[in-house]
């Protein structure tokens, strides 16, 4: 639309003098796309590896960032789909010198396929140390990671409480776990709840569902991440926490989770395990991040993801879990 | 305790000599001829023995002198001179009337206050609101925030954005004074325009080191404004008709020589014809409804009554309120034939309103005391609203609403006592005290819905937070000797909310050593303390500024800034002065990684991080203060970087406004009586903004909420890891003054906003494009412009 259109159509010729130069202004505000200045990055290696001390068999994955500005001088484009994942296209991502060291301990680690590598360690412990290093030669650069097993959480006791709540007509459990925190470190961790229920549909049909998800309405710890409103239960999805409010003390957490939606289908006692993770700071400042990012939007501030990979990016994280199982009967109570 | 000591002792020491002689005080205020407007700052200077004051910010000045003959210079920039030789032998109370230079051609726009033994300060310049009309300006909005950012040291937030960062510090660190009210809201129009009325001031102040002990309360700068008084003689007007606003004055005598009164009022006027403007596009556009609403305004008004109740004591009564009002309201129809209406609306309104009422008495010649008890209550509010309308019959009466207010706001109740003593030439004592009710409303939300099956609901969320703010201080202009001049100053503060007090204590210095006739060195410590936040979203046009205090958690924010200078008068009334800083800040907040600047300010504090800022730089400002010619070029090489505990892995990073290289270059050509040219050229490094360079894989995270799996994830090496392209600009201006000389004329002003149509990025954002030679989709940076070449044009008619 050209000025004298636009004139034409608002018809007003007492500010006819005037208004080109309003509309001019406010309206040609525009858009370009520009050029990306300064260097392409150089690639790095990324290398993943979370490990569960219970877990036997451990697997590490090694892939290389992608420049997301490349000047691109024909028509190929490296990272389109699938080109860059392939061996052959670029061998120097592939089957690296990997050496992991437990206590110093040299592992042996075996190449899958592509960016997968396993090792097996199955009497990992509290306080044991892992250092991990890949030296190519120059052809990369030089990556190291170095972690502390942490020790096992202490679980001092779970007390729970039955609610019916009528309004949905579900019945759920009120869970307080009391932990005792270690004094003089920092200590992060992951709580997370299963059921396992089996379901009699008035037939043989029997089915189980595993359930992870809980509510926090009034645990302070488990709600504290970074931007969090109280509130707003889904921004804490992995269920993770640091010792901030509780430093060396012991801390009760809150928690409430639905047992079931109907008693008519349930089948038997509803088993409950409550699994609480001692994480690596490292893996809780990861975790947050990855979940920050994934919650991003355009008020929100961009989100570094955190790494504890010298020279280049991903996580070495460990977790060191506990337990505690109990069974719910659900006979006569609704 | 030390530094108390040596200050007692060296001000005794230094009045021994004037015990030798008798004196007597010469006193007044320095007023305009014509008007009896008082002239803030304006000099006074005993020619023989090279001892002087300036009026302070009422006019009122005090000089004590040994008996004998006495020649006495009164100046004021853009006003005659005025000599006066008596014989001194008792107290003498003197109001000098200074004519205006309105013939002549030695104006400025912009000039730091020439160095002299009269001046101690560093960092302080003044800012001429009458001669800004020259001045090409965005829309043909004078514009007194934006004239500050073609200092050194001084530059604008955003493109065309009023707000700005002075050394390094954010906007919300600069404390702007109306009338000595401290201001928080200092924007209209999503802040591309001031809400100060060049009409309605007479002296801008500005501090960005060097900061005197009776200013506190914010980190980085201090801009003083004070408004016109009202003329005492007559009656005097002007009306303006500019591109987006008309403006109209008014001032004058209600009681001749005893009280007057001045009357400012702006208002937008593009709502007016907002209505003709949507009917037209109707018929374009089938898409625009009946329902479709678009519209905006803002205005302001200052007022201010002064009157004299004795020759000793004077009454004011200043106030202000400015306002300004989004509304937007469309319709959506849904169902299979469009059976339900869906009305929506969404209205912004936020504003100020500012009274105050001064007392100022001259206990004796050398004692000036004011009071001031002000009211300050700043508002934001929205409300979003959706109505369903079944439109078929049967449906009809389940009509449902839903809304939803959000309100946010401070309300200040302030007593200041300022004493101005002056017991001999050699020092000009302030002293004083200021308390402050802070009346928080953080957010209050309200919700409202109705339907049939549910109960209406109407309920009310968010807390009031109350805090009180006290301070105390005393400062002095003190000539050691005649080439060494200090001013010591001590702030004591509190700051009590919730049950948690602050306290602070904040020495400031500012030394300034005359080496010869024509260069003097300066330099000044300062420390400064900060009570409130600011958690604002100044980005695209959102308009959420939200003031909060500290809290048990989030302790104040102080600074430490020490400067060095040295100043130079030139021939052909050229000068040139050289500035370096360094200011420390702590306790400074930033918003954490991933932390949303919309939702509720209840816990705030966890979307926050708190951590420390530092910046350095090196000002150099050259202007030229007389001739036809009259201009300044200002270069700045500056940087400013954060380091938090939680941020950026813990290092440090640039902060939002550090850019390396300023250069402002403005210059003004007088062309016989009748015209003026004025250019603008602006270049300042580019931003930086965090911009994602690399993909990564993500782990497999067990038991993953969202499904496991590897994820790609965007990572970038630091926070602000990318400067986006040098900014620059040129804004060209042209006056035609109709018989400049008379009371009645007028004036024509054309401006040309961004002369040769730069297309400097306002916002970047990353996209995707897929075009040709390339068959795959590539990521590629998208800049917004907001403004391209704009030109304007004003017309005031004087009377």
């Amino acid at each position: 639309m050209n000025i004298r259109n636009l004139l034409n159509i608002l018809q007003i010729e007492q500010i006819k003098w005037l208004l080109p130069v309003f509309i001019i202004g406010l309206l040609t505000a525009c858009e370009d796309i520009i050029a990306f200045k300064g260097k392409e990055k150089e690639e790095k290696l990324v290398m993943n590896m979370i490990i569960g001390v219970k877990e036997n068999n451990h697997t590490m994955y090694i892939a290389q960032t992608r420049f997301l500005f490349p000047d691109y001088e024909d028509d190929y484009d490296p990272y389109s789909s699938g080109s860059w994942e392939d061996p052959d296209n670029n061998p120097a991502a592939y089957d690296l010198p990997v050496a992991l060291r437990i206590n110093n301990e040299k592992q042996e680690i075996e190449y899958i396929n592509n960016y997968m590598y396993t090792f097996s360690a199955a009497n990992l412990k509290g306080g044991d140390k892992i250092d991990l290093q890949i030296d190519t030669d120059g052809i990369w650069e030089t990556i190291t990671a170095h972690e502390t097993i942490p020790e096992p959480p202490l679980i001092l006791s779970v007390d729970t409480m039955r609610f019916f709540d009528p309004g949905t007509y579900s019945l759920y459990m009120r869970t307080l776990i009391t932990l005792k925190d270690t004094p003089g470190e920092k200590n992060c961790y992951r709580l997370l709840i299963r059921r396992k229920l089996k379901f009699d549909q008035g037939t043989e049909w029997e089915q189980e569902i595993e359930e992870k998800d809980y509510y926090i309405n009034q645990d302070l710890a488990l709600s504290n991440l970074a931007g969090q409103n109280l509130q707003e239960e889904d921004e804490n999805r992995f269920r993770i926490f640091p010792d901030d409010l509780f430093q060396g003390e012991e801390y009760t957490i809150n928690v409430y989770f639905p047992l079931a939606y109907s008693s008519t289908h349930i089948k038997g006692d509803i088993d409950v395990e409550i699994e609480l993770q001692a994480l690596t700071p490292s893996l809780y400042y990861y975790m947050r991040s990855v979940e920050q990012s994934r919650n991003s939007d355009v008020f929100t501030n961009p989100v570094m993801i955190y790494s504890n990979v010298k020279g280049g990016y991903g996580i070495l994280g460990i977790y060191n879990s506990s337990f505690y199982k109990f069974k719910v009967p659900t006979a006569g109570h609704f | 305790m030390r530094y108390i000591s040596v200050w007692l002792f060296l001000f005794f020491i230094s009045d021994l000599f004037q015990l030798q002689a008798q004196t007597y005080k010469i006193s007044g205020y320095i007023r305009e001829a014509g008007s009896s407007e008082s002239l803030v700052g304006a000099s006074l200077l005993n020619t023989d023995t090279r001892q002087g004051t300036a009026a302070n910010a009422y006019g009122f000045y005090s000089l004590t002198l040994p008996v004998g003959k006495v020649n006495l210079q009164y100046s004021y920039l853009g006003y005659e001179p005025a000599v006066l030789s008596f014989e001194l032998n008792r107290d003498t109370v003197i109001e000098i009337l200074l004519r205006p230079l309105s013939t002549q051609l030695d104006e400025i726009v912009v000039r730091s206050r020439r160095h002299s033994p009269e001046n101690a300060r560093l960092g302080n310049i003044y800012v001429p609101i009458a001669q800004l009309t020259g001045m090409p300006s965005l829309l043909g909005e004078v514009d007194v925030m934006k004239s500050l950012q073609m200092l050194p040291g001084v530059q604008s937030t955003d493109e065309g954005k009023s707000d700005f960062s002075v050394r390094g510090g954010s906007p919300d660190q600069n404390l702007v004074m109306l009338d000595g009210i401290p201001v928080y809201n200092t924007s209209h129009v999503f802040g591309f325009l001031s809400i100060f009325n060049a009409d309605a001031i007479k002296h801008v102040n500005f501090y960005k080191a060097g900061y005197p002990a009776r200013f506190g309360g914010r980190l980085s700068s201090v801009v003083d404004i004070r408004t016109n008084d009202g003329n005492m003689e007559r009656i005097k007007g002007s009306a303006t008709v500019g591109l987006i606003s008309m403006k109209a004055a008014l001032e004058g005598p209600l009681v001749k020589d005893k009280t007057s009164f001045n009357l400012s009022f702006r208002r937008t006027y593009i709502d007016l014809f907002m209505g003709t403007i949507l009917d037209r596009l109707r018929k374009l556009d089938e898409d625009i409804s009946e329902n479709d609403d678009y519209n905006f305004y803002f205005y302001d008004i200052n007022a201010k009554l002064q009157h004299k109740l004795s020759d000793r004591s004077s009454l004011f009564f200043m106030f202000y309120n400015g306002r300004d009002k989004l509304t937007t309201q469309y319709d959506t129809r849904e169902g299979w034939e469009g059976e339900l209406l869906t009305l929506s609306s969404q209205d912004w309104k936020w504003g100020s309103t500012l009274a105050a009422a001064k007392w100022n008495y001259i206990f004796s010649g050398n004692l000036f005391l004011n009071s001031t008890f002000s009211l300050n209550n700043y508002k934001y509010g929205s409300h979003l609203s959706k109505d369903n309308i079944p439109l078929n019959n049967e449906q009809r009466d389940n009509r449902s609403y839903i809304g939803m207010d959000y309100n946010s706001g401070i309300m200040d109740y302030s007593l200041t006592s300022d004493l101005d003593y002056v017991p001999s030439p050699q020092h000009y004592i302030r002293m004083g005290m200021a308390y402050t009710f802070h009346n928080f409303k953080p957010e209050i939300l309200s919700q409202q819905a109705s339907e049939e099956s549910y109960d209406p609901i109407d309920f009310k969320n968010g807390r009031r937070i109350h805090a009180h703010e006290a301070a105390l201080y005393a400062e002095d202009e003190w000539e050691i000797t005649p080439r060494l001049k200090a001013n010591p100053g001590l702030r004591a503060s509190l700051f009590n909310v919730e049950g948690k007090t602050y306290v602070g204590l904040d020495p400031r210095l500012s030394l300034s050593y005359k080496l010869n006739r024509n260069m003097s060195l300066k330099a000044g410590y300062t420390q400064m303390k900060q009570y409130i936040h600011l958690l604002s979203s100044n980005a695209l046009f959102l308009q959420t500024d939200l003031w909060v205090p500290v809290t048990s958690q989030v302790r104040p924010m102080t600074s430490h800034q020490y400067s060095v200078g040295a100043f130079y008068s030139l021939p052909h009334g050229l000068e040139l002065s050289v500035e370096t800083y360094y200011k420390d800040m702590r306790h400074i907040l930033e918003y954490q990684d991933g932390a949303s600047f919309l939702g509720l300010s209840a816990g705030w504090e966890n979307k926050v991080e708190a951590g420390q800022g530092r910046s350095f730089g090196l000002e150099v400002f050259l202007q030229k203060m007389t001739g036809n010619t009259t201009g300044w070029i200002g270069y700045t090489w500056a940087k400013t970087d954060r380091c938090f505990d939680q941020i950026n892995y813990g290092q440090w990073f640039p902060a939002k406004y550090d850019r390396r290289h300023s250069l402002n270059v403005s210059v003004m050509q007088k062309l016989g009586k009748h015209f003026e040219l004025s250019a603008n050229w602006i270049y300042n490094t580019g931003n930086v903004i965090t911009l994602p360079l690399v993909e990564i894989e993500s782990a497999n995270i067990p038991d993953d909420p969202d499904g496991g799996g590897y994820w790609t994830l965007e990572q970038f090496e630091h926070r602000n890891n990318y400067r986006l392209s040098g900014y620059h600009r040129l804004d060209l201006g042209i006056s035609y003054y109709t018989n400049r000389n008379k009371p009645r004329h007028s004036i024509w002003n054309l401006s040309v906003y961004n002369a040769y149509n730069q297309r400097n990025p306002f916002l970047v954002t990353t996209d995707f494009v897929d075009e040709p030679p390339y068959s795959h989709s590539r990521r590629v940076l998208k800049q917004i412009t907001l403004f391209p070449i704009i030109p304007s044009l004003s017309y005031t008619y004087k009377f």
